[in-house]
């Protein structure tokens, strides 16, 4: 949110003056272990090429000694230096760039930021690397404003004030010299600086983690490059991008800042990884040649209940309250329901014992089952049939079951194919187009998972309407069924629809 | 919320209505209690305010309303989602504003007392709540293994690789290190199914996790850090005993951790 | 007289809400763990007592810890229940709204069988007639599932019972809806939803209350009307 602060926008930037910090943004001092860091990673302060200016604003007046200037770093170190606190001066500066065009128009022909080297002014800005009290910075700012201006600091003096006495005085700066950029000339190599800027943030973005390997320089390159471009910068809209690329540039600095630090400590996130998966009780598949595989994942797969056991030992380093279920009282309940047990009495409950069947019965029920195994034999035959002719074909699924004459015939196919699937014989999947189809299983791999009494077992509920079985029909233009109807097969069993 | 009222449980229906006329009388006094839309309370409740209207309020009523606010967190609690102030008052609290600080007391008391649990807030500027236990957990207790255990197991490997990473890392750095373990953003994991949606929202809005943007990254690049609910559950110091557990270690050899977790327990 | 409440009252407790509901063994063997940890008076034969120390706390939130007797198996069970339906137990984000009418059809099923149970095919085929809103098949076969998980229904061969922690906390409510139809065990008094019924007079037993009964009895009849027991006696024989 602050990113977008309108109250900082551009002119500012290249006055003499910079508005005060906001107070959420200065006063906090970095945390000690990051204060400490830079204190040892500080780079060697490096001679400020072609003329650079001090710098303006709070970034001058960020240390209690001049602070290195960590943009101008030629030495790798720099980027470590980036601390979190750099970012967010940065960010805040940078984060109103995009505002910056417009400003400039607003302001007309009169705001147009001096020539570089005239005046003290914009310059790049060092980034404040060690602790930086917000209000004795203030102080600072307040004590030099007022002794520009000849009068005491006034306590509670606001923004608003100073951005008077700034707009005052760029107008005078204003009247000191020639200012303007003139020329189509100009024009041209301020659009190529643009351009390069875009180049560079896009290079930069884009090979992101490349720039955080601790063994490349690319980042400190970078910088360079932007000194570099940054030293044909003239107006706002280039300083801008400049600035854009700064804000990247030190969240980069910050995250390779962060590694950094945790190598130092030796933390190693690949054996963490490594032991988690042994404490998991990984099973570990042997990988020939590959000994040191400390780069690569190791091969293996997790027992089923691998997480709930991680989970139980993390338990012990919370103190997470144990939460309590019910179902009584989570709904509303019922008004009495009056009916009674339908086919209540006298018959046999528990479910157990058989009940007394007659003869007759107990014959049909016989009959059917028989049947039921004739007419899977039957399909299976016609399947191993199929798959003999053309072994690497699936069958799709609803060819096979779908009999177009006939709702009832395809719901009795697709009851017969399922003890086929069960039994292993068959196996039915989804192909690429997300549709089933029946291919054939492998003698060796389908049987011998019989033995193991292990073998998950799935279950599909498929549900087919009337309605659904004619579009079906209609879609893939089935015309004829594949499991024909049994011989004893009656001609009252057929349906007219 | 009148509706509501008017269809209270059972046996206490009269006794609410009484109840609230009485309230209203009081009204003229107060000036708040008609404000059914208006929940806020005015930070100065102070306490002899709040035992002048403990005097107005009948014993029983004031603990009946107690009862109902321990098993309004315990009910909330079932999901880990914080509990808001404003729910409280709006769904448990109503009318009776006045004495809520002592219904919030007496009822942080009860969980402590019968459950070992703590009433904890975890954001005293909007003022959410959340429950924690008092006992340490305890080698043989066996807690009940189920689903929310496996996921208590993941949410602790993402708490220490943030921590042991110098308390934020980034979203790619957190999917790398769990793809290691066989957990992938975009696949459906058998025991947590959806993992993305686990992680990005269910531990952010349960506050164990914080996860914010890392301004001007494209594509945006995001930033995992411990949310409040963390660090009232767990402490550094729990996670680097974890690792080193996990690792075989002392917690003292990672130097800069240990003593980051010695100095904030 | 009131005992006061221990930290080990308090983490029974814990331990107890995270199951729901625990075997009377395992429950004996937290009762002496959480008295061990926090260095409190044991005695193994005082778990009632202990647990009554806990009850007379949780009593005003509407809370209990009940004993019962599993109708599978006839073993011993503690379960933590709510007794009570209010507007803030209606606020349990358990299950969604569907889901619970899911529940309360399988309930229904159940309850107005023969024996007990509840097939799958036909608890599935109410999915697409929920009045809150539909589900289809296979979201109704999860949901069963996590029913099965959180212990309110038991699964055995596609067909499904309530759960004893089901039994334990609905008793009195489903004693109370289902007046007509719910039967009472005849030897102990409780609901029994999976029992075998005299044919003759239609009283219910629970089956390990049918093998206690008869356990001595060469010639089983019903301790009611005195007609023959015709039902397989449940005894050494697994009857499940």
């Amino acid at each position: 949110m602050w990113r977008y602060s309108p109250r900082i926008y551009s002119p500012r930037l290249y006055s003499p003056q910079l508005p005060t910090p906001d107070p959420s943004q200065s006063s906090d001092p970095p945390s000690a272990e990051l204060r400490g860091r830079c204190r040892l990673s500080e780079p060697p302060p490096l001679a400020s090429p072609r003329g650079r200016r001090p710098l303006p604003g709070p970034f001058r007046h960020s240390g209690p000694a001049p602070a290195p200037p960590l943009r101008l770093g030629g030495k790798p170190p720099p980027p470590v230096a980036a601390s979190a606190r750099a970012a967010a001066a940065i960010c805040r500066r940078g984060g109103s760039a995009p505002a910056l065009p417009a400003a400039m128009s607003e302001a007309g022909g009169s705001g147009e930021p001096s020539p570089r080297g005239s005046e003290p002014g914009p310059g790049r800005p060092s980034l404040p690397l060690a602790s930086q009290n917000g209000s004795a910075e203030q102080q600072r700012r307040r004590r030099r404003l007022s002794s520009r201006l000849g009068r005491p600091p006034a306590v509670g003096e606001d923004e608003e004030e100073e951005e008077e006495e700034e707009e005052e005085e760029e107008e005078e700066e204003g009247g000191e010299g020639p200012r303007r950029a003139e020329g189509s000339a100009d024009e041209r190599s301020r659009r190529m600086i643009r351009n390069q800027y875009r180049e560079l943030i896009c290079s930069v973005q884009q090979n992101r983690e490349d720039v955080l390997s601790s063994k490349s320089n690319r980042l400190t390159e970078a910088l360079e490059e932007a000194n570099k471009l940054f030293s044909g910068v003239l107006c706002a809209r280039e300083a801008a991008l400049d600035a854009q690329f700064l804000v990247i540039a030190s969240n980069l600095g910050k995250e390779k800042a962060n590694e950094l630090r945790s190598e130092m400590t030796t933390f190693e996130s690949l054996t963490f990884a490594e032991d988690l998966l042994t404490f998991m009780g990984i099973n570990r598949i042997e990988v020939d040649g590959n000994d040191s595989d400390t780069e690569n994942v190791s091969a293996g797969y997790l027992p089923s209940n691998a997480w709930h056991k991680l989970g139980e030992e993390a338990e012990k380093y919370f103190r997470r309250a144990p939460s309590f279920h019910y179902m009584l009282g989570s709904f509303k309940s019922d008004p009495p329901v009056p009916r009674q047990r339908i086919e209540r009495q006298k018959k046999a409950a528990g479910g157990q014992e058989k009940r007394a069947m007659p003869a007759q019965l107990k014959k049909m029920e016989e009959s059917h089952q028989e049947a039921t195994e004739k007419e899977v034999e039957r399909i299976l035959g016609l399947l191993q049939t199929h798959f003999r002719n053309d072994p690497f074909t699936p069958i799709f699924f609803f060819d096979l079951v779908i009999d177009p004459n006939s709702f009832a015939r395809t719901v009795e196919n697709i009851f017969h194919v399922s003890f086929i699937i069960r039994d292993g014989l068959a196996r039915l999947k989804l192909d690429d187009d997300k549709l089933p189809v029946i291919e054939p299983v492998k003698n060796n791999e389908g049987r011998q998972d019989d033995d193991h009494s292990n073998r998950a077992r799935n279950q599909v509920v498929i549900s087919l309407s009337h309605q659904e079985w004619k579009e079906i029909i209609e879609t893939f233009e089935i015309t004829e069924p594949m499991i024909s109807p049994p011989s004893y097969s009656n001609e009252d069993e057929m349906e007219i629809d | 919320m009148r509706r509501e009222e008017a269809a209270p449980c059972e046996g206490s229906g009269s006794r609410e209505m009484s109840q609230r006329k009485r309230s209203k009388g009081a009204a003229f006094s107060q000036g708040d209690d008609d404000d059914d839309d208006d929940f806020s309370l005015s930070q100065t409740q102070t306490h002899s305010q709040v035992q002048r209207s403990l005097e107005r309020r009948s014993r029983d009523e004031v603990n009946r309303k107690v009862s109902e606010l321990v098993q309004f967190l315990l009910v909330k609690d079932q999901k880990k989602i914080p509990i808001k102030r404003v729910d409280i008052l709006k769904k448990v609290i109503r009318e009776y504003k006045d004495v809520y600080s002592e219904i919030v007391n007496q009822a942080g008391r009860i969980l402590q007392q019968v459950f070992g649990l703590q009433l904890v807030e975890i954001d005293t500027k909007h003022h959410i709540y959340i429950l924690t236990s008092n006992l340490p957990r305890v080698e043989g207790e066996n807690l009940k293994r189920d689903n929310q255990t496996a996921k208590l197991g993941l949410l602790t490997i993402i708490l220490s690789f943030i921590f042991m990473k110098g308390n934020s890392a980034k979203d790619s750095a957190v999917w790398e290190f769990l793809r290691r373990l066989r957990v992938h953003p975009g696949e459906k994991h058998e025991v947590f199914g959806d993992v993305k949606k686990l992680v990005t929202e269910e531990f952010v809005r349960q506050k164990y996790l914080e996860i914010t943007p890392i301004p001007l990254t494209d594509p945006p690049e995001f930033c995992f850090q411990w949310g409040p609910r963390a660090a009232k559950e767990t402490s550094k110091k729990d996670m680097l005993n974890f690792v080193a557990k996990i690792q075989q270690k002392e917690p003292s050899f990672w130097t800069s951790q240990y003593n980051e977790a010695e100095a904030n327990p | 007289m009131a005992a006061q409440m221990s930290d080990a009252h308090r983490r029974f407790l814990q331990v107890l809400m995270s199951h729901g509901i625990m075997e009377g063994s395992e429950a004996r063997k937290l009762h002496r763990c959480c008295c061990e940890i926090h260095k409190v008076y044991y005695a193994h034969d005082k778990l009632d007592d202990f647990i009554t120390t806990i009850n007379i706390r949780l009593q005003p939130l509407f809370m209990q810890i009940r004993k019962g007797m599993s109708e599978g198996d006839g073993r011993a069970h503690y379960a933590l229940v709510n007794l009570a339906e209010t507007e803030i137990t209606k606020m349990a984000s358990d299950y969604a709204e569907n889901e619970l009418e899911l529940f309360r059809k399988t309930m229904d099923l159940i309850i107005l069988s023969e024996n007990g149970f509840a097939c799958s095919t036909d608890i599935l085929n109410l999915a697409d007639q929920l009045k809150t809103k539909k589900m289809k098949k296979k979201e109704a076969e999860q949901v069963l599932k996590i029913f099965v998980e959180d212990k309110w229904l038991s699964e055995r061969n596609g067909e499904y019972t309530l759960h004893t922690r089901c039994i334990m906390e609905m008793e009195q409510y489903i004693l109370s809806i289902y007046q007509d139809t719910a039967r009472k065990c005849n030897i102990c008094h409780s609901l029994a939803i999976q029992s075998q019924v005299c044919e003759t007079c239609g009283i219910a037993m629970h089956l390990p209350c049918v093998a206690k009964y008869f356990k001595a009895q060469t010639e089983p009849r019903c301790p009611h009307c005195n007609d023959f027991w015709p039902h397989e006696i449940p005894g050494t024989k697994q009857y499940i």
